[in-house]
Parts: C-alpha cells; structure tokens; sequence
C-alpha cells in the first residue's frame, strides 16, 4: 500500500514538475500514463527515493519516504527499472545481477544463484549470459534491466516505460510477465503506449502538467469516450474542427478516418465502439477544453 | 551490519573485476613499473670515493681508525689507517658498517622517494574517475534506488582502488628486487620493504583517495581529470614533506639532532618522519571522506 499525498516537485530552475499529486496505490498492476513531461519519471524517482519532494508525503508500505530511514526501509523491499537504463559494459549478465543481487541485499550466495537462474529463464537471456553486457542490444539490455528490478522479490516495482524499445513478441511477454508477478506484489508501470495497459492493469492514472486527471479502471476511461468515437469517410480533405485524429485508412472509396469528439451532422459520422486509446484522447481533448472554457492554461 | 559487510565485499569484488576489465588498474600498475625501471636505469651507481678507489668500510673502533678500500687500478681490497680526507668524507653514521650495501640502500631511497612522486601525480589523475564512471555509464540512478547506504557507497569505491592497488604495487616491489640489485648491489631488504610500507603504500592511498573524494561530486569523466589536475599542488606538497622527511637526516648529519644517531638510528629517524608526514596526509583525506559523505547526505535526492 502506498499513500501518495499532495505530492509537489519544483526543480531548480523553476519548473514545476508536480503540481499536487494524490493517490493510493494497492497491490496489482497500476498504470500511469501522460503526454511527455507530464511528471511520470518525476513521480517515479520520487517513489523510488531517488529524489525528494518539495512538499508532500509518500508512505510506502508504512515507511515515511521523507526521512532517511524510511527511505532505506522502502528501498529494500522496491525494484525499479529507470526510463534510462545504464548497465555496466564490462560485466556480463550474471556478473551484473550477482552484484546488483548482494546490494539488494540477496546475500545468501545459493539463494543468489537460483534467483538469477530463474530471472535469465524468464527475460530469455539465459544463452547470452556470459556475455559482456556491452554486446548487447537494445531490448537485451532493457531485458537485463528488468531482470535486475525483481531480484530480491520486491513488493514494490516501479517501472518506467519498460517496453519501449522491445519488438512487438518481447513486448507481449514482458505484459505477461508482469502480471504473472502483480499477484502478490504493487506494479507501477508508465507507459506511452496504452495497449500495454489495457490488457494488464486494473488501475489507472492519466497524469497532466503534474497532476492526475483521471483515477480508475481502463473500463471506466473508455466508457467515457462512448459516443464521442466515429468512423468518418471522406474523399476529400480530413475532418477538423475540435477533432482528435486517431487514425487514417486508406480504402478504395476514400479515406477512412477514426476521430475522437464530437464531429458536425454535415460528416456523416458512424459511431465506433471506444476504446482506452480513444478514452485517453477524449480526456485529453476534453480536459483541455474544459480548461480552455474556464480559461486556465492546463 | 552484515548486511553493510555484504555489500562492501560485493562492490570490491566487482569494482576490482571492472577495474582489471576496462584495464585501468593494469595501466596504473605497470606505469609504477616502468616508472621503477626507469629512474633505475637513469640513476647511476655512484662508488662512495676516496683517493685511488671505493670506501667499503671505516673501522674508527681502532686507534687509529682504519678504512677498507678496493683499489681502482688493481681491484685489490685493502685496509690502511685512515687520513684525514676520508674521515671527513665518512660521517660518524657510516662508519662501522658495510658501506657498498648502505650506498646501494641511500640510493634506493632516492629513487623510491622520486617515484612516490610520480605515483601521487598519477593517482591523482587516474583515480578521479572512479565515481563520476558510475554517472558514465548512467548505473548511478539504478544504484541510488538500492538500500545502499551513502558510507557503504564511498567505503566500497574506495576499498576497492585500495585493495587493487595494494595488491598491485606488493607484486611490484617484490618483482623489482632483482632488477634494483642487480643495478645497485645488495641492499637492506628491511630498509627496501619498509620503505614501501611507510612510503609508497600509503602515498598511492592518500592520493588514490583524495582524488577519489574530491571528485566525488562530479557529473563527467571529463570533470573529474580536471578535478585530478586541480589536486596537483596538493599533491607536491604532500611530496615536498616527504623529500624533506628523507632528505632532512641525511644533509642534516651535520645538526646536532643527527650528529650522534647511528646508521640504524639515521634510518629510523628517516622513516619516522615520512610515516608522520604519511599519516597526518591520510588523515587530511579521511577528513575530506567525512565532508564528501555530509554533503552527499545533505544533498541526496535534490
Ligand atoms: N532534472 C530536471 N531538472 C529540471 N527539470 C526537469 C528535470 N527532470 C524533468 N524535468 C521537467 O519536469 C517535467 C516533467 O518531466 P518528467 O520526466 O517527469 O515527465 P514524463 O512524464 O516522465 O515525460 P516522458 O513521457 O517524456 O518520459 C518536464 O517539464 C521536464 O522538463
Ligand atoms: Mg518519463
């Protein structure tokens, strides 16, 4: 259980990254997704006590992340995988999770072994684990760094946009992978990419300009895009005016547009079935709309 | 606390792997080497002289007192009563003793004193990076997320450039034995092996470790060289101490406080005051640990 209350960071230079951040997370799969610099990383490396809050108050698993102590105590029961993952180049991928292993505290050297047996089979590195990290390639290394964030079986893991970079197979394994290990432990996981979502997690937060606009079930933010998700087809110029673009198909009597919003009469729009793809444009055009009508930038 | 211990074995066991690995650690060590070989090979066997040949022995036991020189002209060694001339060359701290075995021994203090300066300039540039590579390689966000304590951190780097270092330059001033007598002569072994242990080891420590602390802080490889050549001057002062520490008995056999001492007593005095000026260095840098570890603790996280 994590409580996340009034969360702000303002980085040095003055840009204030969260701005009132309030949550609780149980256990499960928690996803969190947002348009670039929404304050994902921010929110993450907090919770991972890399940094600290300018006001606010995180309590992980009963320990106050504001004071050292609380820090170290959560650190030892969390894995985290970074947006930017570095490896050391010179060790190969046993070596490197031994190490990462005994700071994790693992220091049972049996207990050790059998871990980082099981982890390689999982992330199916097993037959390249004796080489030299600096060979590997991109999704390998995130492979590794995602291997390294479940040693130690942590009950909390934080996971900062663990699939980009993996080929659509290892993407899909690593989903399941996930969910496999949210039985019995908290997943935080951001994303860019909502299909990830929707097919693991049962919680949800849209983060924006440093806060949470929406918090709930995937099943809840695409219901609220039903009505507002169309087919228009058309043969000359795309559709506008307040109309989120999803996607375009070429077909043989036109163009196919999928949009989200609320398109005139004069289109001859056909409702679509929404989906979280769809819920999350529709809160993102309506929340900016909603900020538009009061006049606040968002 | 054994869970610190853990972690402080783990990090010198693999901070020394990626050292041996990306060969910074074999660089280091066979520069001391060559550095050994080649002050060896530009410093000359210089026969403490008297008129005709070398002085191997001054007997002033006797009345009168005696020397034991191998002439030049034949190689013939021979023992004469001793003129005035050699009495002056000869303090009373050379007499009484193999003369040939205390040259070859002053002389290896020479060289070894030259060579812990080249050691401290060195280590002071190729030991800044040890924590700024961890930034490098981008591990850092990773570690700091481990319930890796900011002491155990800082122990662990520094422990393991130590233990390497240690290890590498045992294996050097054993190896090098041969090489020195067979340049020089025999020498005093003791003399030889304390001189590293009171000089040479703790010189790479401070200067290993200062240039470690002192560019603890920094983001960039780059930086953390510039860090190491900004600790040159303290670097050579440390060194001024020490040649001062070595140099100090030998011309000042003419001041009273040295006038009585022996051979032994001269030698000990000598290495006394390196090991003074060693540690009261090695505490200057311990000192700066501490600083590096309260400011790391006052900034973490911002
Ligand atoms: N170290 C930093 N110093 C100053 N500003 C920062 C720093 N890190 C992030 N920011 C700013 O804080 C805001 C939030 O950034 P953050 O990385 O948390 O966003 P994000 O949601 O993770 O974005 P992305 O989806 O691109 O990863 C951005 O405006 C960013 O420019
Ligand atoms: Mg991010």
């Amino acid at each position: 259980m994590i409580e996340i209350t009034n969360l702000t960071k303002t980085y040095r230079g003055g840009v204030k990254a969260l701005n009132g951040l309030t949550l609780d997370i149980g256990m499960g799969m928690f996803g969190l997704v947002g348009p670039n610099g929404a304050g994902k990383t921010t929110f993450m490396r907090i919770l991972a006590g890399l940094l600290r809050p300018t006001t606010g108050q995180v309590i992980a698993f009963g320990h106050d992340m504001n004071t050292a102590h609380g820090r170290m105590a959560a650190k030892a029961n969390l894995g985290y995988l970074p947006q930017e993952l570095g490896l050391y180049p010179n060790l190969n991928a046993l070596e490197f999770l031994d190490y990462m292993a005994i700071l994790k505290g693992v220091t049972d050297g049996g207990e050790r072994k059998r871990q980082i047996h099981d982890l390689l089979e999982k992330v199916r590195l097993t037959d390249v684990a004796k080489r030299r990290l600096k060979t590997y390639s991109g999704g390998m290394k995130r492979r590794i760094g995602i291997a390294q964030a479940l040693l130690g079986n942590p009950r909390l893991l934080i996971v900062d946009e663990p699939t980009s970079g993996l080929d659509p197979e290892e993407r899909v394994r690593f989903r399941n992978l996930l969910a496999d290990m949210a039985l019995e432990r908290t997943i935080i996981l951001s994303t860019h990419i909502v299909e990830d979502i929707s097919q693991s997690c049962n919680d949800l937060a849209v983060m924006r300009a440093g806060q949470v606009i929406f918090r709930g079930a995937p099943g809840d933010l695409i219901e609220r895009a039903r009505g507002h998700v169309w087919t228009i087809t058309s043969s000359g110029e795309r559709p506008n005016g307040g109309l989120t673009l999803v996607s375009t198909l070429q077909m043989a009597n036109g163009v196919q547009y999928r949009v989200v919003g609320d398109p005139p009469p004069e289109y001859r729009a056909v409702p679509n079935e929404p989906s979280l793809e769809d819920g999350y444009m529709w809160l993102m055009q309506d929340t900016v709309s909603a900020a538009e009508r009061e006049g606040i930038g968002v | 606390m054994s869970l610190q211990l853990a972690q402080l074995r783990g990090m010198i066991k693999y901070e020394l792997l990626m050292a041996w690995r990306r060969r910074s650690l074999l660089v280091t060590i066979l520069f001391l080497f060559v550095g050994l070989a080649v002050f060896t090979m530009t410093m000359q066997k210089e026969p403490l002289g008297a008129e005709g040949g070398e002085v191997l022995y001054v007997d002033d036991t006797v009345t009168p007192a005696t020397v034991t020189m191998r002439l030049y002209a034949t190689g013939e060694v021979t023992t004469m009563p001793a003129d005035d001339a050699v009495l002056t060359n000869i303090p009373n701290w050379l007499r009484n003793i193999d003369l040939q075995q205390a040259n070859a021994t002053l002389k290896m203090a020479t060289l070894l004193t030259l060579v812990t300066q080249l050691l401290i300039i060195m280590l002071l540039l190729m030991s800044a990076e040890t924590i700024p590579l961890d930034k490098h390689y981008r591990v850092n966000e990773l570690l700091h997320t481990l319930p890796v304590g900011r002491a155990t951190y800082l122990g662990g780097k520094l422990l393991a450039v130590w233990v390497g270092l240690l290890a590498g330059m045992v294996m050097c001033a054993l190896l090098y034995i041969p090489i020195a007598q067979g340049r020089f002569g025999a020498f005093d072994m003791s003399a030889y092996l304390r001189l590293w242990g009171v000089m040479l080891l703790p010189a790479a420590v401070f200067a290993s470790g200062l240039s470690i602390l002192a560019a603890a802080g920094v983001a960039t490889r780059r930086a953390s060289v510039l860090i190491g050549l900004a600790l040159m001057p303290a670097g050579i002062f440390v060194f001024v101490f020490v040649i001062l520490a070595v140099f100090t008995p030998l011309v000042g056999t003419a001041n009273a406080a040295y006038t009585s001492l022996s051979y032994d007593g001269l030698i000990n005095s000598m290495f006394g005051n390196i090991g003074q000026t060693m540690l009261i260095a090695n505490l200057a840098m311990l000192l700066l640990g501490l600083v590096v570890w309260g400011v790391g603790r006052l900034r973490e996280g911002q």
